[in-house]
């Protein structure tokens, strides 16, 4: 079949464009990887947010968390290009051939920044309690996992479905390991406060709102990091204010640079800036409950025909951005494709329009959350972009805490959400996009969207051990997904930070984090 | 009536005040739609989870009770524990009140400083260059915005110029002054048109009363004359625009308070609200409520030793 034929070409095409680049950021890489790290200094971080808390229990900020990050290990990390699991805290683990069981042989030599040994004991503490009803990372652990101690260096996880992508749950803040013996001496309050690290940095002091300094921990298992002797992470909440302290050379980092100033930063003597695209996806979600031309399927492809995704990421982003060709959240996410990305074709979202359940058009509210830069100016572009099909958006930006409301309360009729995937693995946000709420989902993002083809091929997907298998599954869900178009993907934005010329090995990953520990300065 | 019971007073009707603002505060962010449970548990919790969270918190009681509730620690001093911090609330707002009490008591001395002789310039040169030289600048710092200036200010003293910190708030006594200046004189120059326009016309008028002239052709020295019988009079408008002007700059501290990175409680009110923080917003809210009471009463006080037609009932 021809059709197939140059399909199957392209992709071949775009594979090999693709591994192309990867070797040359990785020769890139191994350029700078030449220089031999150094040891010592002092690495300065802006910030644009202080640490709320550094219980990972109760923490769903992007400031705590990443900051939680450096003082506090996993049993398994990510590789810094993301393609794979990595030891960290466990030197080995296996899985069942059902993939319901996993067993974690833990490291003897690693410690807390007390110098407490890491046993078996405290990661059944941190896991049990992050898996309470009232800790806002329960998410993070799928399918009821079990775990169970069975040596002082071995820890068992037993889930009570098959699921292969939870693996790629425990690189995330919820599975940080904290201390047992810790936690019941100080108490809940005092993890909040002063928390006892068991990664790369300890927490040397926190001036609340100001600064937080970390100090390597002696007991990390890779004796070789960190590299600096001391991190400051400042908090400087104004995004010129962050970018005057990197042009004086007052700090080394400064994180999340807005992309209007990126341009200005490009020639500036002395840093760096660097643009990584994200885990995530601008999307607009369609209510088919409040909305009944929503659940015409016509109707959501002309929208998806109607929209210019480029010009949207060259007019906000400038130019900072991916088109959204895929209901996964990115390139970087496993099996994702956009074989089937949906382009810019009026004509043919006039001609769907016309043959829809609407064809005289009519009238939307999209549901904002207000300061919300890239929402803001989402929505106008939408506006203007649907108007050429009849679509009349009218706009209606709201504070966040009420946007959340209205969105999973059901009560909107198109609402804007930038969904991020904190893992590698797709499985993580498929329940809350796809699944009804009583298998565990949100009503597909709340819409009231429901496909049953979708549903099984992504429940036999998360118990598929065998990657080529899981790969066709996969393909055929992206596939549905871009001809239902239960929401309208819009595109996956970037981040921008800067450093200055003299630090090395930092890196901003597709899901924001990044490692301190990495990082070291040329003296 | 005598000060002591004049104050006595004031202060029981503070009473009435603060729960108003309680009330107010308590009703207004429970009517505002967002769910804390909602917000702290994110997109991927299921309903019975959120539905135990809200009652673990207490959400699902009567707004009667736990607003009852609510006052009944509030008036043991208790003010709950923070749902984004779980920290306590007070122990919170005891680290985030010091750098905005901080930040306006220098900004409104600094004022003080810089527009009381500015003003009392303008009015002895009435319609001279001097006069019009400052009234010219400060109708043009009246129309910038705060963090407008306040940017101006950190590229050209900060960057350029490196004499003060780009942000921050610093430690020790020296260093806070250091690190809070730009940001008091960001507030200082706006608030300076209102103040020396006030204080201007106030004492123009004081120039032209006859108590002024008489004493003047008695001979009084200028010096005397001007703060006996003038500025002392001019004051007095000036006293109250800056006491209603120092409870509005609680509420506009947020602005500076970004701008400089300064960890305020301005800057908390914020957050706490997107989180739909219950605990730390009423806690917050408390607290500004008293110290624009106290700030109100304060103003009273100085008003009345100003003027001592000014009686205390």
């Amino acid at each position: 079949m021809p059709i197939l034929k140059t399909r199957k070409s392209g992709r071949a095409l775009r594979r090999t464009i693709w591994i192309a680049s990867v070797t040359l950021t990785a020769l890139a890489a191994m350029a700078q990887a030449q220089e031999t790290p150094q040891k010592g200094g002092t690495l300065i971080v802006a910030r644009p947010a202080d640490v709320n808390l550094w219980d990972p229990k109760f923490t769903n900020d992007n400031a705590s968390l990443w900051a939680q990050g450096q003082i506090f290990s996993n049993l398994i990390i990510n590789s810094p290009d993301g393609t794979r699991l990595l030891p960290s805290l466990a030197k080995s683990w296996s899985i069942s051939e059902d993939a319901t069981s996993y067993t974690f042989n833990l490291r003897t030599e690693a410690a807390f920044c007390n110098g407490d040994l890491i046993t078996a004991d405290d990661v059944k503490f941190s896991f049990d309690r992050n898996m309470e009803d009232d800790s806002n990372v329960s998410w993070q652990f799928p399918a009821d996992p079990v775990v169970t101690v069975v040596d002082e260096h071995t820890v068992q996880i037993e889930l009570s479905r098959p699921n292969v992508a939870f693996v790629s749950y425990l690189t995330l803040w919820g599975s940080h390991i904290l201390s047992k013996n810790y936690a019941e001496e100080v108490g809940i309050e005092a993890l909040a406060n002063q928390p006892m690290g068991s990664g790369p940095f300890c927490l040397d002091s926190w001036d609340k709102g100001q600064v937080a300094i970390l100090t390597p921990n002696p007991g990390y298992w890779d004796s070789e990091k960190p590299y600096v002797d001391r991190v400051e992470m400042r908090v400087v909440q104004d995004d010129n204010a962050r970018i005057l302290q990197l042009r004086s050379g007052e700090v080394d980092v400064a994180l999340l640079i807005p992309f209007s100033q990126a341009e200005s930063l490009e020639n500036a003597p002395g840093l760096e800036t660097t643009m990584v695209t994200i885990f995530g996806t601008a999307a607009v979600v369609p209510n088919m409950r409040t909305v009944p031309a929503f659940a015409d399927v016509k109707v959501r492809q002309a929208i998806a025909y109607a929209v210019d995704r480029q010009s949207m990421i060259d007019a906000m982003l400038f130019g900072n951005g991916k088109p959204a060709g895929s209901p996964f959240y990115g390139p970087g996410i496993l099996f994702w494709t956009d074989d089937y990305a949906v382009g810019f074709d009026l004509d043919k979202a006039k001609a769907l329009m016309a043959e829809s359940s609407v064809p005289d058009g009519f009238s939307v509210t999209l549901t904002i959350p207000s300061g919300d830069e890239m929402a803001a100016q989402t929505a106008v572009i939408l506006n203007d972009q649907l108007g050429e099909i009849g679509i009349d958006v009218i706009i209606s930006p709201v504070e966040s805490g009420t946007w959340w409301s209205l969105w999973s309360g059901g009560e909107f009729e198109m609402v804007y959400k930038l969904g991020t995937n904190d893992v590698l693995d797709p499985a993580m946000n498929i329940p809350f996009d796809f699944w009804p709420k009583d298998i565990g989902g949100s009503d597909s993002a709340f819409s009231g969207y429901k496909n049953e083809r979708i549903i099984e091929i992504s429940v036999a997907a998360e118990g598929e051990l065998d990657q080529a298998k899981r790969e066709v599954l996969y393909d055929e869900l992206q596939r549905i997904a871009m001809e239902e178009m239960p929401q309208l993907y819009l595109f996956h934005p970037s981040v921008i930070y800067g450093v200055r010329d003299n630090v090395r090995g930092f890196e901003v990953f597709p899901t924001k984090g990044h490692r301190f520990w990495e990082t070291w300065k040329v003296q | 009536m005598d000060f002591a019971s004049f104050l006595m007073r004031r202060l029981v009707q503070i009473v009435p005040v603060l729960f108003g603002i309680v009330l107010v505060v308590f009703l207004v962010v429970r009517l505002i739609p967002g769910d804390p449970a909602r917000i702290m548990l994110g997109v991927y919790a299921s309903d019975e989870r959120l539905a135990g969270l809200r009652t673990q918190l207490g959400l699902d009681r009567q707004i009667a009770a736990q607003f009852f509730s609510f006052l009944g620690d509030a008036a043991q001093g208790q003010l709950g524990t923070s749902l984004v911090f779980r920290r306590p609330v007070l122990e919170i707002i005891g680290e985030r009140l010091p750098p905005t009490v901080a930040l306006i008591t220098f900004a409104v001395l600094l004022s003080v400083a810089i527009c009381v002789p500015l003003a009392m310039l303008a009015a002895t040169r009435q319609g001279r260059p001097p006069d019009q030289a400052i009234r010219g600048v400060t109708t043009l710092t009246l129309a910038m915005p705060s963090f407008w200036l306040g940017l101006n200010l950190l590229i050209l003293f900060a960057v350029l110029f490196p004499i003060f910190p780009v942000s921050g708030y610093g430690r020790g006594f020296l260093d806070t002054l250091w690190h809070l200046f730009l940001p008091a004189l960001t507030i200082t120059l706006s608030l300076a048109p209102i103040l020396i326009r006030t204080l201007r016309s106030s004492v123009i008028e004081a120039l032209q009363a006859p108590h002024v002239a008489f004493a003047r052709t008695k001979g009084l020295p200028h010096r005397l004359l001007m703060s006996r019988h003038v500025l002392r009079n001019g004051l007095m408008a000036t006293v109250t625009i800056l006491g209603v002007n120092i409870g509005w700059l609680l509420g506009g501290s947020v602005v500076i308070e970004n701008v400089f990175s300064i960890p305020g409680l301005g800057n908390l009110i914020i957050s706490s609200v997107s989180a739909r923080d219950y605990p730390m917003i009423q806690g917050i809210a408390l607290v500004f409520g008293l110290m624009v009471i106290c700030i109100n009463l304060i103003t009273d006080i100085v008003y009345a030793l100003l003027d001592p037609r000014v009686s205390y009932d």
